[in-house]
């Protein structure tokens, strides 16, 4: 099937159908839902900090011309201005006091003029702003955001823990889907139970915990008390539950150890749902802010997400900043989303039917 | 190759005894099959001899070395599953490889043994190939090339053939014998079909509900079956059975009465009979033979004929009521409606059993 046809595919052969109407209005609201809140962030992330501050509402970055002053010292805004005649021109303002700016026209530096605000016109050009990605990403310019150090530390967070909840996981998913014992039931509803459990209740006790361990203030303290999901544990044992007992039993009449059948026969077959598991893991651990904002107060070890909410402080607001930064920082999900859906939707598919 | 003893083995769910004190002698090379009909416990007594199931009461032996607890990866044995159960993610290289593997083979023994198994069950072409890409009848040779490449001290078969086409099956059945026979170790195959029974074993273990009801060579099974059960369960078509009351003691056997007067000598040892005890008389449709309505036996009200080509099977009745089985060499031996007479077969052929109890009166011969 082509992207073509998948797109353009409709319940009738012949013409349309109401309910195709239907169902392309409906799919186009959840695509602009979706999409638009991404598009402002993106397009937003390439205009001028005034621009945001008055909350210019036309899309695309636009910026008003500068041209340097003659000493070279400062940078002069350009406008439009019509003259009496009518005859228009460009023109730099010098000084503006009141309703009055004295100007001159450009290429006359020597022959400034008053005249009223009122006839002036910003000149504006489309101009992506990238000096919002760059200036922040530079050491000399930014001193308290270290991207490179946040990048890295959320990258450490997001592998470690997601290797550590894949294997945790799929661990505890094993031993409640193969093995039968007593309390196995009792077990899996415990787990499930804790799904209902609101993450912020159990807050101010995990704190208590981490901090006894001596992990405040580190990556394991972020890393390790989510490392075992609910979600997870459920997901991986309900694929697992799938896999025919006999190649099990095939195993063990193969002389393999119990871990060998968890570690050569049960996790790669379990691949689809484990795809599934570290796609939401690295989107979780990746995003996480509130529980890394309350472990991490040291700005070595902060994340991404808290190093972003350094921009929105209460004296400095670099909203273009934070706009660029949040961009760079949702590439690496988008990234591993783009390369691990199909395993979602295939994970997902082999989860639901046998 | 090892010998293996079951004593008075059981098996229960809770309440519910699924295996009731089996017992068998199997001796090393043999050749065993467990038949019976579905549900009659064959599969789950495999399985406890395989160590996959527990075993709530009794011994287990191999070798003389009781192996009740004894996991199933340190038992030695390697099994073939019904639905073969290859691993999925492996070619049929790794496949085999594996169990060599665990065991601490090295490279080099592990290379050789699967090219053999290989070259043996013709698979050498395949090596590559994930189970996923290959038929049937190969992903059951691959079944078997892992067990075949393990050397194991029994092989285990749990309906190894029951997923393939008939003419498949009758190829495969023929390689699970050749393959026995060269490598002569001891083997124990659950079926329920009684041609893989027949053909394949050397000694039948017939199961019924969780009891074994007869274990012997395959035509000692057909030749004297313990009890009606195993009579009417081996041999295709299957034995007729003819409602018969005692009559009188002879030298070598007595004379039963069937329904409709018609009297039979049965050549039986036993002789403690008490008058008009009601019996059960069995013969096998291929050894009845046909004459002329009121010459035989009995008479048959012929309903159906079916032309096989080399034989035919005619089902009718005779004056009792009761249906009757014929099983005739030769071409069109009965037409619809038409009445033949029978010869109930040679005294050596005819089969008594106790009514009551099922089980068969030994024969004299």
């Amino acid at each position: 099937m082509t992207v073509a046809t998948f797109l353009f595919g409709r319940r009738g052969r012949r013409g349309f159908d109401w309910t195709d109407l239907f169902a392309y209005f409906y799919l186009a609201l959840g695509v602009l839902l979706i999409l638009a809140p991404v598009a402002w962030l993106l397009v937003s992330s390439f205009k001028t900090q005034r621009a945001l501050t008055e909350s210019d509402p036309r899309p695309l970055p636009y910026e008003q011309v500068t041209v340097p002053s003659a000493d070279g010292a400062r940078n002069l805004s350009v406008f439009e201005y019509q003259d009496p005649q009518g005859k228009s021109m460009d023109v730099a303002v010098l000084v503006a006091s009141g309703a009055q700016a004295t100007v001159f026209q450009l290429g006359h530096p020597e022959n400034a003029f008053e005249v009223s605000l009122r006839d002036l016109k910003p000149k504006e050009v489309v101009r992506l702003h990238t000096e919002n990605y760059t200036e922040p990403l530079d050491p000399a310019q930014s001193r308290t955001f270290n991207f490179p150090r946040y990048f890295l530390n959320s990258t450490v967070v997001t592998v470690t823990a997601t290797l550590l909840t894949l294997l945790i996981n799929s661990m505890a998913a094993f031993a409640l889907s193969k093995y039968r014992f007593r309390g196995r039931n009792f077990f899996m509803a415990v787990i499930i139970v804790t799904l209902l459990m609101p993450a912020t209740v159990i807050l101010v006790p995990l704190f208590v915990v981490v901090r006894n361990f001596g992990m405040l203030d580190s990556l394991w303290g972020v890393i390790i008390p989510g490392a075992a999901t609910p979600t997870g544990v459920f997901l991986l044992r309900q694929y697992m539950l799938t896999l025919p007992d006999e190649l099990i039993e095939a195993a063990r009449m193969d002389g393999a150890s119990e871990w060998k059948i968890y570690w050569r026969i049960i996790l790669p077959l379990s691949l689809p749902a484990l795809a599934v598991l570290a796609i939401l893991s690295i989107i979780w651990r990746w995003n996480d802010f509130l529980w890394p904002l309350i472990v991490l107060t040291r700005s070595e070890v902060f994340t991404l997400q808290i190093g972003l909410s350094t921009f929105k402080g209460e004296l400095n607001d670099s909203v273009h900043y934070l706009l660029a930064m949040t961009v760079l920082t949702l590439l690496p999900v988008t990234a591993v989303f783009a390369l691990l859906q199909k395993y979602i939707t295939s994970g997902i598919a082999n989860t639901g039917m046998k | 190759m090892s010998s293996i003893g079951l004593r008075d083995v059981r098996k229960s769910y809770g309440r519910l005894e699924v295996i009731h004190g089996i017992n068998l002698a199997i001796n090393s090379g043999e050749f065993v099959v467990f038949v019976g009909p579905s549900g009659c416990g064959k599969s789950t007594l495999l399985r406890m001899i395989a160590g996959l199931e527990e075993i709530s009461a009794g011994d287990i032996y191999i070798d003389d070395e009781r192996i009740n607890h004894v996991p199933a990866a340190k038992r030695g044995l390697a099994m073939v599953f019904q639905s073969y159960a290859l691993y999925p993610h492996m070619s049929v290289r790794q496949n085999m490889s594996f169990g060599l593997e665990n065991l601490g083979y090295s490279k080099k023994e592990t290379e050789h043994r699967i090219a053999e198994a290989a070259r043996m069950l013709r698979l050498e072409d395949y090596l590559h190939r994930r189970p996923g890409a290959l038929s049937g009848g190969q992903r059951q040779r691959v079944a078997i090339g892992r067990a075949v490449v393990r050397e194991p001290k029994v092989f285990l078969f749990d309906e190894p053939l029951s997923n393939l086409d008939a003419e498949l099956r009758v190829q495969m059945r023929s390689e699970i014998s050749a393959l026995h026979r060269r490598l002569g170790n001891t083997m124990i195959y659950v079926t329920h079909d009684q041609v893989e029974a027949m053909t394949l074993a050397n000694r039948i273990a017939v199961l019924r509900d969780g009891k074994c009801e007869q274990f012997d060579t395959p035509l000692e099974i057909y030749n004297r079956p313990a009890n009606l059960f195993v009579a009417g369960f081996i041999g295709s078509p299957r034995m007729n059975f003819i409602k018969s009351r005692f009559s009188k003691l002879q030298p070598n056997g007595i004379t039963i009465e069937l329904a409709g007067d018609a009297k039979l000598n049965v050549l039986i040892k036993s002789n403690a009979f008490v008058a008009n005890q009601p019996l059960m008389f069995g013969i096998r449709p291929e050894h009845i033979r046909l004459t002329k309505p009121g010459a035989g036996d009995v008479d048959l009200h012929v309903e159906v004929s079916e032309e096989l080509g080399g034989e035919c099977y005619i089902y009718g009745t005779i004056p009792s009521g009761e249906r009757v089985m014929v099983r005739a060499p030769g071409q069109a031996k009965a037409k619809h409606n038409e009445r033949l007479g029978l010869i109930l077969g040679d005294p050596s052929v005819r089969h008594l059993f106790n009514a009551e109890t099922g089980d068969v009166f030994p024969l004299a011969v």
